[in-house]
């Protein structure tokens, strides 16, 4: 009752919230989160928007998810690594797939978000919570989904060609390329990006302050996708891709750091080999791929790291429609991890061998109830993991009105470093164990010039046997030893309006994360009742876009609360806020379209920190170019 | 109303007999020139050391000092200090860097720069010293009262913890697995000797003997504390902890006649004896240990999580505890005024 009443005093906030911020608005065309019947029912989901993410596209996924999801990210300078947190948690307890296989880097159990290509990648979508277990296991806080562009459905080409240029010695350009003729069809894609990240910032570090260039912050990104299939017949298809990243980054030293020199390459290949079988009454999927990572460090003294790690994996999906409503599916993993590095395991190779099962039974009738029963279990080298599952129920009563609600049962295992890290490395740590629940109402209305768009989301989430790394002595070590509660409320409102020719759409999101230890590694450990670090207790975002024709005008405004940086929470960044503008055109003629944008970042020259002592650049500007045959 | 009148004449007595300041003193009991330093490493790459200061006058620990009075952050990993004189250095090791600031008021005096990641000072005279570094190859020599360098010494591979002894400078050449002797007179190499692999930190006791710790080189071998004689560089004792001991920062006590380090607990040990002892002298999370040269007070740090606020423990050379303090996060290295 207790939460109930939370909840509802944290909807009208953002709702307050939201009314405060629309007031200086103006944007565009934006995507929501959607409840989603054939995702986990009664589950969280959002995906981008198609305008945002063509905007967006250039400046990487880090951009991507800070914009058009509740995903809280940071990263140490533009382009540079980055991480995030969904629902409070840490970067290791989301998974990112991509067309459903996972990716994360099983040494360090995490995706470093600055080192995915956009090439080839037509969407973003974040499944919230417990929403991912049909795909994986491990994404506590939810499941980062990279779409692949899709095929044509009709003989031809398209292209869409895509550059761009701006400060700070920023530019790039892109090209997507889809075929078909007649069984065949196919996709290439390419991607350049580079900027030098030389923009000035005031060093609050020195005596002076004075005003400096940040300096050796080059990044630049290739990327490669290419996509064959073949409808071998009206039932069968068969496909293969081939996904290439590399980034090469210059890591720029931090306002306490006089220089540096250090650099880091990032090479990613991710290829697939997919069968799907379509029946009248069942889907079967068959999927073969194999990953492989790498980095390179170096600095100017004699340390220098090599991580190499490959894996294939394999995943096979059976959907079956009973009948009465009821939808089965069924899935099996079987992944051959392997991972070799010269400074963490001096050299030493190692390997995990992960199989998993899942079962899922949805009801989903066609009127106001829909609901889902899943159970999984993985088994990682021959030990079987937590028992894992999840219970969703949804109910529409109205056609303008629904409620949601689930309660999911994940786990996450030690990573490689965990395990095999020389030295230190721990062989007896547990997985950490993670339940979590959440329940949410959506209202939907509209008429033909009007629509209107509110839901609100409460979500809790207890993880036990979180893994921290301490010292022993001189050597650091990860241990189970702490206790984790999450808790939160994501609600989300959009609105379009039509007068004449002109369309007026807002969109808008506030978040409410509290994730605090409940359990400490030793007996006066201060982080206890504590906000995790780096997790904002407030973000809200909105947008405001006006359309005339193929002209538009986008307003962007991004609020991003306190963050503490120590554990004790006696250390912190400001909150802070920043906006963004963009002016669009697009003219078509016959089959071919021309596009401009004209953004302004940062509009209002604000000196921000997503991590300590890393500034983020001030206004700057990026005019985009593109031309689309279709 | 007799009462009543002897009132205020009681306060005035009262106020005046807490004044016993002699109106000849002019020790500025707010300075930091009688104390003990607490350099603290913050975490890495997160910009957040800091130092604290325990004023001996008045048992008093302010944190944050250095930031307090020069309205900058201290830097990234701040790894050691010296006295000099009336200059405190205080190295900071990812900001590769010697911020120096004066004892009487922590002002900066100024900054020496240009190292590439410095660990430890180790002073030969008032106006030569040595830094040692972890990646540079090199320990760079600097003039204290000028703060300019005047050049390198060549060695392979990191190098730690120094002390002078009066043959030489003996470095312990953590990257190497040599502990170096160094001519302080023409700043050459003179002569090396393979304690064991990692040596870390190095002190001398009260017979002139240096004792070596090792890293162990992160579990490829067992720790060792190891003494030689710094004349010819001998080994004279040779022990080893076991595989699951994680010894670090070793000191002595302040007659030089008996040994401290951290390994969960703080453990003590006689120079005279030749065995490790297994129990703890104080059982304590103590992540850096030291004794104060002028009292033998032992100062614990206790690092907790090392993402938050650290403690410092205080004991009697006997082990009692005597007081605590919240200090910044990590807390490293002590350092005593002279």
């Amino acid at each position: 009752m207790k939460n109930i009443g939370l909840c509802l005093v944290f909807i009208a906030v953002s709702a307050i919230c939201f009314a405060q911020v629309s007031d200086s608005l103006v944007y565009p065309e934006v995507t929501v989160t959607e409840q989603r019947i054939e995702e986990a029912i009664g589950s969280s989901v959002s995906e981008t928007d198609t305008l945002l993410y063509k905007l967006l596209q250039s400046k990487g996924l880090t951009q991507v998810l800070e914009t058009e999801s509740f995903i809280s990210t940071r990263s140490y300078n533009p382009g540079g690594t980055a991480v995030f947190s969904v629902r409070g948690s840490g970067p290791q307890h989301t998974q990112v797939v991509w067309d459903g296989i996972p990716i994360n880097d099983p040494m360090l159990g995490q995706t470093d978000l600055s080192t995915v290509s956009l090439s080839g990648v037509s969407g973003v979508r974040v499944l919230y919570g417990g929403a991912g277990l049909t795909n994986n296991s491990g994404g506590i806080g939810g499941t980062i989904e990279l779409l692949s562009t899709k095929p044509r459905t009709e003989d031809g080409v398209d292209v869409k060609l895509n550059g761009y240029a701006g400060s700070f010695g920023t530019y790039g350009v892109s090209l997507l390329l889809r075929d078909r003729y007649k069984k065949l069809f196919g996709s290439t894609s390419i991607e350049y990006q580079t900027s030098r990240n030389n923009f000035k910032f005031r060093n609050l570090a020195t005596i002076a302050q004075e005003d400096k260039m940040l300096e050796h912050a080059l990044v630049k990104r290739i990327g490669f996708t290419k996509s064959l299939g073949l409808n071998i017949n009206q039932r069968n298809t068969l496909s293969a891709t081939v996904y290439y990243s590399q980034v090469s980054k210059e890591l720029p030293p931090s306002m306490l750091m006089v220089a540096s020199i250090e650099t880091l390459f990032d090479r990613d290949i991710w290829a697939s080999l997919k069968w799907r079988r379509i029946g009248k009454k069942s889907v079967i999927t068959a999927t073969a791929a194999y990953i492989y990572g790498n980095q390179q460090y170096f600095d100017q003294n004699e340390y220098t790291f090599h991580h190499l790690y490959q894996a294939n994996k394999n995943l096979v999906r059976y959907k079956l429609d009973l009948g009465y409503n009821l939808h089965f599916e069924a899935g099996g993993d079987a992944f051959n991890e392997h991972a070799r590095s010269d400074s963490s395991y001096r050299s030493q190779p190692h390997w995990r061998f992960w199989q998993a099962a899942f079962a899922s039974l949805k009801y989903v009738p066609k009127k106001w109830v829909a609901a889902q029963v899943l159970v999984r279990e993985d088994v990682i080298d021959g030990t079987f993991s937590p028992f894992q599952g999840l219970v969703g129920v949804e109910v529409k009563p109205t056609k303008w009105f629904s409620i949601k609600g689930n309660v999911a049962r994940n786990f996450r295992a030690a990573t490689l470093d965990d395990l095999y890290w020389v030295p230190g490395g721990n062989r007896d740590l547990k997985n950490e164990t993670g339940f979590s629940w959440e329940g949410g109402l959506a209202f939907k209305t509209g008429i033909k010039t009007f629509r209107f768009g509110f839901d609100a989301t409460y979500f809790q989430s207890e993880i036990d046997n979180w893994i921290i790394w301490l010292p022993q002595g001189n050597v650091w070590t990860p241990q189970n030893k702490r206790a984790v509660s999450s808790k939160g409320i994501e609600t989300k409102l959009e609105a379009s309006v039509t007068t004449g020719k002109l369309l007026f759409k807002l969109n808008g999101a506030y978040t409410w994360v509290s994730s605090k230890v409940t359990e400490g590694a030793t007996a006066n450990d201060a982080s206890v009742g504590n906000q995790l670090i780096y997790v904002p207790l407030h973000q809200a975002k909105a947008h405001f876009s006006v359309h005339f024709a193929k002209l538009f005008l986008l307003y962007g405004h991004q609020f991003t609360g306190l963050r503490y940086t120590t554990s004790d929470n006696k250390s912190s960044l400001p909150a802070y806020q920043i906006s963004y503008v963009t002016l669009g055109y697009e003219y078509t003629l016959k089959k071919h379209t021309m596009g401009i944008n004209f953004t302004v970042d940062n509009l209002f020259n604000i000196a921000y920190q997503t991590i300590a002592w890393r500034p983020m650049p001030g206004r700057s500007f990026l005019i985009n170019l593109s031309y689309q045959f279709n | 109303m007799k009462k009543l009148f002897l009132l205020p004449l009681a306060a005035i007595l009262t106020l005046a007999s807490c004044d016993t300041k002699d109106p000849d003193d002019t020790t500025n009991y707010d300075s930091f020139t009688k104390g003990v330093f607490v350099v603290h490493e913050g975490n890495f790459q997160a910009g957040n050391a800091s130092l604290s200061f325990f004023n001996k006058y008045n048992d008093t620990m302010s944190n944050g000092v250095f930031t307090s009075v020069n309205s900058i952050p201290l830097g990234d990993v701040g790894q050691s200090m010296v006295t000099i004189g009336d200059l405190g250095f205080i190295v900071v090791n990812n900001s590769g860097k010697i911020e120096v600031v004066n004892l009487e008021d922590l002002s900066s005096k100024g900054t020496i720069t240009g190292l590439s990641s410095p660990r430890y000072i180790c002073v030969v005279t008032n106006t030569k010293a040595y830094v040692s570094d972890l990646f540079s190859g090199v320990i760079t020599i600097f003039d204290p009262q000028t703060l300019a360098t005047s050049g390198t010494i060549a060695v392979t591979g990191q190098i730690e913890e120094m002390v002078k002894t009066s043959s030489g400078v003996i470095a312990a050449g953590t990257g190497a697995n040599q502990v170096y002797k160094i001519n302080t007179l023409n700043n050459t190499l003179m002569d090396s000797v393979n304690v064991g692999v990692g040596p870390s930190n190095v002190v001398m006791d009260a017979n002139g003997k240096i004792w070596i710790m090792t890293n162990g080189g992160w579990g490829t071998e067992a720790q060792k504390l190891v003494c030689i004689n710094p004349v010819n560089m001998d080994i004279e004792i040779s022990l080893d902890f076991t595989l699951a001991d994680y010894p670090s920062s070793l000191k002595t006590n302040a007659a030089g006649t008996a040994l401290y380090w951290a390994n969960g607990g703080v453990f003590k040990m006689d120079v005279a004896t030749t065995s490790i002892p297994t129990t703890a002298f104080i059982s304590t999370a103590a992540y850096k240990v030291n004794a104060d040269p002028e009292t033998d007070m032992i100062y614990v740090s206790d690092a907790g999580d090392f993402n938050s606020n650290g403690h410092v423990y205080r004991y009697t050379a006997a082990g009692a505890a005597v007081d605590t303090f919240e200090v910044g996060v990590i807390p490293g290295e002590f350092t005593f005024t002279p």
